[in-house]
């Protein structure tokens, strides 16, 4: 039985964040596993943005401690109905065309930072609980920091493969 | 949801019908036997059999029966039999599901799993599952169809050889299959199936048609799905051999129904659904585009050759008795440059001045040459039935007799081999294929116009643009039936 983000309290928000940056981190992992013998560049970039997502998860685990106090793994992004962030190829058809570039790599990353920053905005922004919002406002303000650095790698990835 | 397609909210109310998503029937859900079918580990292989022993018992015949076509059973089942029911039956109705049974990667498929049923697990080149082989990456170049669809073509030029001669066809298919079976031994996965088979390559295109479709059931499951064990394979399932991600699959074009991602899936997510005829409607490279040409232009090159009333071009094309070397390459020559370059510039002027009647550079050419070319796969299908349907009303007599002197060695094994050769209501051929080729059309241009919607957003320019290339598809349509209506 999944349940509606709407029903969590502040502290199994935070829990959520954690560990959907740690399911990214696995689907990144996944997806240099299947692209590394086809292009080494594009499986390392996965594989550095896995490493990124386990610092966030790292960053937020901290955030949780400081503020809620010990922490416990009590919600898992498979019991939640909405997608709050979840990595994924752009089309179905990569491995047969074999067309996966390093900017498609940081793309997929970039989308899904976005997608996770219009979510905890929109929720922040329904809510009517100023402690909720306090914790929405925050995780929003980190997703927007991930896609500022994802956005300024896409920048110069592309500046190089111009030059 | 089983599709992908996003709702604009500004979208005009045409545009919004057009981007609707079309009705699916869940057949797992309605038929519950049917999904315990295909979980089933021996699904593929107990389906493959069958074939893989008509196909052995075909290359005997090859081998040691009549030279003489219409009296030899590898001529009669594949070439009017097997070819009939793939083409009008399996592929409309069944989408790639003769790619479910097909026993050309049997052996292929056996070398790199070692097994036949079971699935090992273990680790090759980021997938679960243990493979043998060299597993190396299939050439960047070759990803595409562009081997599958000059292959096609090649084969299509000496179908006279392939039609009439069973040495040729044991030759052929006996090649395929080897081909097959090397490829997997050096490549990973079905590389032969995405990127050699000949039939795989039109097959892929036609399957866009089809009225089954193999999807996630929510995406959004997908989405949260950590393994992705449908490409990369589980302890239940293999990878799947056709290297394909199910959460993002919008078309039917590159599933071969092996069913392996309904028993990997960790989420019980992956259904079969019935859906609309022409659901799939996106051709996504000029490849996919020229093999859309290919099939037309050859659709009308055999209407002209077999059905038309010039018997010069039937014996130009007739090389294997007539022999007229000059003749069969001028044939040969015409169909090629034809299907390569005659048509796809007919085409693309077409493009170029439906862009222009739109007013507007909001869309590309390329975007328009490769989208407009959807027009093509409904009308080239319906061709290619249409085509297939007096084959075997003319020819289905051969069938009965065949099956009771497989060999044409003068057995009598079922009491049909004097079976009296007689046409089957010769007098119904025409009106049928007139109906075939309308469907075509209708579903050419009424497709046509849902794409124009999605490119320009604008009921007038979509319209406007779509008229050179409607009145290009109506043309074809027309020249056809000139053909069998004579």
């Amino acid at each position: 039985m999944t349940k509606d983000f709407a029903t969590l309290k502040p502290n199994e928000v935070v829990q959520l964040a954690i560990a959907v940056e740690e399911a990214n981190a696995r689907r990144f992992e996944t997806f240099a596993g299947i692209v590394e013998s086809y292009d080494p560049i594009v499986s390392r970039i996965f594989r550095e943005l896995a490493e990124e997502e386990r610092t966030h998860r790292e960053l937020l685990e901290r955030k949780y401690e400081e503020k809620f106090g010990q922490l416990t793994s009590d919600v898992e992004e498979s019991e939640v109905k909405e997608v709050i962030e979840a990595v994924d190829m752009a089309h179905a058809e990569h491995f047969v065309f074999d067309d996966m570039t390093p900017l498609d790599a940081l793309r997929v990353a970039l989308n899904a930072e976005k997608a996770a920053h219009q979510f905890y905005s929109q929720v922040a922004a329904t809510t009517s609980e100023p402690d909720w919002r306090q914790v929405y406002d925050e995780l929003s303000t980190f997703e927007a920091d991930h896609i500022r650095v994802l956005e300024e790698r896409i920048k110069n990835l592309a500046r190089a493969q111009r030059l | 949801m089983a599709t992908n397609r996003v709702m604009d909210i500004t979208a005009l109310p045409a545009e919004k019908e057009a981007l609707k998503a079309p009705w699916r029937i869940d057949l797992f859900a309605a038929l519950p036997w049917l999904k315990r079918l295909v979980r089933l580990r021996s699904f593929q292989f107990l389906a493959i059999l069958p074939n893989l022993l008509l196909f052995y018992l075909f290359i005997l015949a090859g081998l040691f029966g009549s030279p003489i076509g219409n009296r030899n059973i590898i001529i009669v089942f594949v070439w009017i039999l097997w070819w009939f029911v793939l083409i009008a039956a399996l592929v409309p109705f069944g989408s790639r599901v003769w790619c479910t049974m097909c026993p050309l990667p049997f052996f292929g498929d056996w070398v790199q799993r070692r097994a036949l049923i079971k699935v090992r697990t273990g680790k090759t080149v980021g997938l679960r599952n243990q493979f043998f082989g060299l597993n190396k990456r299939w050439p960047k170049r070759l990803s595409n169809i562009w081997l599958q669809n000059f292959g096609f073509l090649f084969l299509a030029t000496f179908s006279t050889l392939l039609v009439t001669r069973p040495i040729v066809s044991v030759v052929v298919l006996g090649g395929l299959i080897v081909l097959a079976t090397v490829l997997a031994l050096v490549y990973r996965l079905r590389a032969f199936c995405n990127y050699v088979c000949p039939i795989s390559g039109f097959l892929s295109l036609f399957s866009m048609a089809a009225t089954i479709e193999l999807r996630s059931k929510d995406k959004d499951v997908c989405l949260k799905c950590r393994s992705k064990a449908c490409t990369t394979g589980s302890e239940q399932g293999w990878a799947c051999p056709w290297y394909v991600y199910m959460g993002k699959l919008d078309r039917n074009n590159y599933c071969g129904l092996c069913f392996e991602c309904v028993k990997s899936c960790p989420n019980d997510n992956i259904s079969l659904f019935l859906r609309p005829f022409c659901s799939d409607t996106r051709i996504k490279s000029y490849d996919e585009s020229w093999k859309a040409f290919i099939m037309l232009v050859l659709a009308m090159a055999y209407s002209v050759t077999l059905l038309g009333p010039w018997g010069m071009l039937k014996d130009w094309a007739n090389i294997s008795e007539v022999g007229n070397w000059t003749g069969f390459l001028i044939y040969a020559g015409v169909t090629w440059f034809v299907a390569l370059v005659g048509f796809p510039l007919l085409y693309a002027g077409s493009i170029w001045l439906g862009r222009k009647l739109s007013r507007t550079d909001a869309v590309t050419i390329k975007d328009l040459f490769i989208r407009y070319s959807y027009t093509l796969v409904p009308l080239g299908l319906l061709a290619w039935i249409a085509f297939s349907v007096p084959l075997v009303m003319v020819n289905g007599s051969y069938i009965v007799t065949v099956i009771s002197d497989p060999l044409g060695w003068g057995w009598n094994l079922f009491g049909t081999a004097e079976w009296p050769w007689k046409p089957f209501y010769p007098e119904y051929t025409t009106p049928i294929q007139i109906v075939l080729l309308l469907i075509g059309l209708y579903y050419a241009l009424k497709r046509g116009y849902e794409i124009a919607l999605t490119l320009y957003h604008d009921e007038r320019r979509a319209a406007r643009s779509l008229i050179p290339t409607g009145a290009l598809v109506v043309a074809v349509t027309l020249a056809f039936l000139r053909l069998y209506v004579g």
